[in-house]
């Protein structure tokens, strides 16, 4: 007879391995994606020579920071310092445990599925400022104040645009909302559409991405909380960005795009055409636009996103109770 | 009131704004790169482009003028007198270049008498050791093979020619308003310049 528990932490180690995986794998292939696409839009070609253009290029670029030296800073906080790059790379690794990659494939659907991911990928701010202040250096520790500031701030209108959707969909589980969008996406009703753009806003701000990098400006900041990080805990801190980037484009795409609904083609293939659409805008974004000041970004945040994000809420609402 | 109306006309005219740039960025995405992938394909260079020093050795008459004019004194060159025949010759015995020194200021093609002197397209002269480019033999045939395996003195005495001006060419001049007509094909360079034309040097508009 075999025992049942054994079976369910088989299949959570399945689950957890592909999950671990596809992590990996997507966050080389955003790296990569995203050189090709900044050089494209300034006209140039971007990495050519490893693979096919340039394709294998990210792995090379692993391979190099494997082999680096991990250089600790004298006078830096050593226990801080040391944990930081965990603090940002796992909350972004569990939040893909509600992400519903196709019909079948969620490692749990947790029934409050969108309210354990934004809660999960806030702790990654924890890390971003462990990091800024353990290195001992003012440059990082300005990055990690900026970053606290900034995510925090842009927590709120994010949040206030969710909730629409949640109020939209009556539940909190992901697969639910997905299918209570079977008869229409719920960006195609205007206020979830005006939801969507406060959400794609913010969640720029979230993953600390241009407009909104000053945490890691490099002109100023010289690269913010990571500066003193290298080799492998480096790579941690650049996994983590593009796999929170991605968590943050799979989960607009569950919300507002109908997630892994579509017709034809496999679920999966649905899911992922979307997020990456979505990570495609979100590139097209960053190459088009120059870094904001940290008081306009923080204006923008408090008396622009978060008013229209409520007056949002509230016209929503009248619209339920009509 | 008007404050938040024009907090409203700001939001407005900034989304208009970002759509304009990102019409732009798309553009620009889908626009042909203009990055030259260097290291394989490479640019035919300017032709007055000053490269490394070269000599016809044939064509040298031993005047010493490019020895007088180097003015770092890159240049070395001894020779000696011959009887052959019972005529006298001159014979050069070392026509040696240092590259370290030289300025690439280019006097030493420009004083030539016969054009036996020139700078060639080389670019690419990065040694692993000093001695490489300090006693160039400028009469040695594959005096560059050691610094570019593509080397040919043929093919740089070659474009040389092509590139000087005020070379005298025994075939029939064009007209004046030939060249003025078609600049790009003239290479070859009338002995007496038109003032109106347009100075017929730069062939390789196109790139390699
Ligand atoms: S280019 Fe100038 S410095 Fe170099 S050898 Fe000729 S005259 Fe001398
Ligand atoms: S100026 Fe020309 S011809 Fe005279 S010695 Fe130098 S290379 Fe020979």
């Amino acid at each position: 007879m075999i025992d049942p528990l054994s079976v369910q932490v088989r299949s959570m180690v399945i689950n957890s391995s592909v999950i671990l995986g596809f992590i990996s794998i997507s966050a080389m292939f955003l790296i990569w994606w995203e050189r090709k696409v900044s050089a494209h839009i300034q006209n140039r070609l971007g990495p050519m020579i490893v693979g096919w253009h340039g394709s294998l290029q990210s792995i090379a670029d692993t391979v190099k920071l494997l082999l680096k030296e991990n250089i600790v800073p004298a006078g830096a906080d050593k226990m801080i310092w040391w944990l930081a790059p965990f603090f940002v790379v796992v909350p972004s690794v569990m939040a893909f445990v509600t992400i519903p990659f196709a019909r079948n494939f969620v490692v749990h659907d947790l029934n409050v599925g969108i309210l354990f991911i934004t809660s999960i990928t806030s702790v990654c701010v924890l890390g971003i400022f462990m990091a800024g202040w353990g290195s001992n250096n003012k440059y990082s520790l300005l990055g990690g104040m900026r970053s606290a500031a900034q995510i925090i701030s842009y927590e709120v209108p994010l949040l206030l645009s969710v909730v629409v959707v949640i109020m939209e969909a009556g539940t909190l589980s992901m697969q639910g909302i997905i299918q209570a969008q079977e008869h229409g996406w719920f960006i195609l009703k205007p206020n979830l559409a005006i939801a969507f753009v406060i959400y794609f806003i913010s969640s720029t701000a979230e993953v600390n991405r241009v407009p909104f990098d000053i945490p890691e400006a490099e002109s100023e900041l010289g690269a913010g909380y990571h500066t003193e990080y290298t080799g492998m805990k480096f790579a941690m801190f650049f996994v983590a960005e593009y796999t929170n980037l991605f968590i943050v484009s799979a989960v607009a795409a569950t919300l507002f795009l109908g997630g892994w609904q579509g017709p034809f083609l496999p679920s999966v293939f649905w899911f992922l055409l979307k997020s990456y659409g979505i990570i495609f805008l979100s590139m097209w974004v960053r190459w088009t636009l120059p870094r904001v000041r940290m008081d306009q970004m923080m204006g923008f945040a408090w008396k622009f996103l978060t008013p229209v994000a409520l007056l949002n809420l509230l016209i929503s609402g009248w619209f339920m109770l009509r | 009131m008007e404050k938040i109306f024009r907090k409203i006309k700001n939001a407005y005219l900034g989304m208009i704004s970002l759509f304009i740039g990102m019409r732009v960025t798309i553009k620009n995405y889908f626009a042909p790169s203009v990055t030259l992938e260097y290291p394989i394909k490479k640019k035919k260079m300017a032709p007055n482009f000053r490269g490394m020093v070269d000599l016809k050795p044939e064509a040298c008459v031993i005047c010493y003028q490019c020895i007088k004019i180097c003015p770092v004194a890159a240049l070395d060159l001894t020779h000696k007198q011959m009887v052959a025949d019972g005529k006298k010759k001159n014979e050069i015995t070392k026509f040696t270049y240092n590259a370290e020194l030289c300025c690439f200021c280019g006097l030493c093609d420009e004083i030539c008498p016969t054009d036996a002197i020139f700078m060639n397209k080389m670019y690419e002269v990065s040694v692993y050791d000093h001695n490489q480019v300090m006693n160039i033999d400028l009469m040695n045939e594959n005096k560059y093979k050691h610094v570019d395996a593509n080397y040919s003195l043929a093919a740089e005495i070659k474009i040389n020619d092509l590139n000087t001006v005020g070379i005298i060419q025994k075939s029939p001049v064009a007209p004046v308003a030939a060249v003025a007509a078609a600049p790009a094909v003239s290479a070859v360079v009338s002995p007496t310049p038109a003032p109106e034309a347009p100075k017929p040097t730069s062939t390789n508009k196109e790139t390699a």
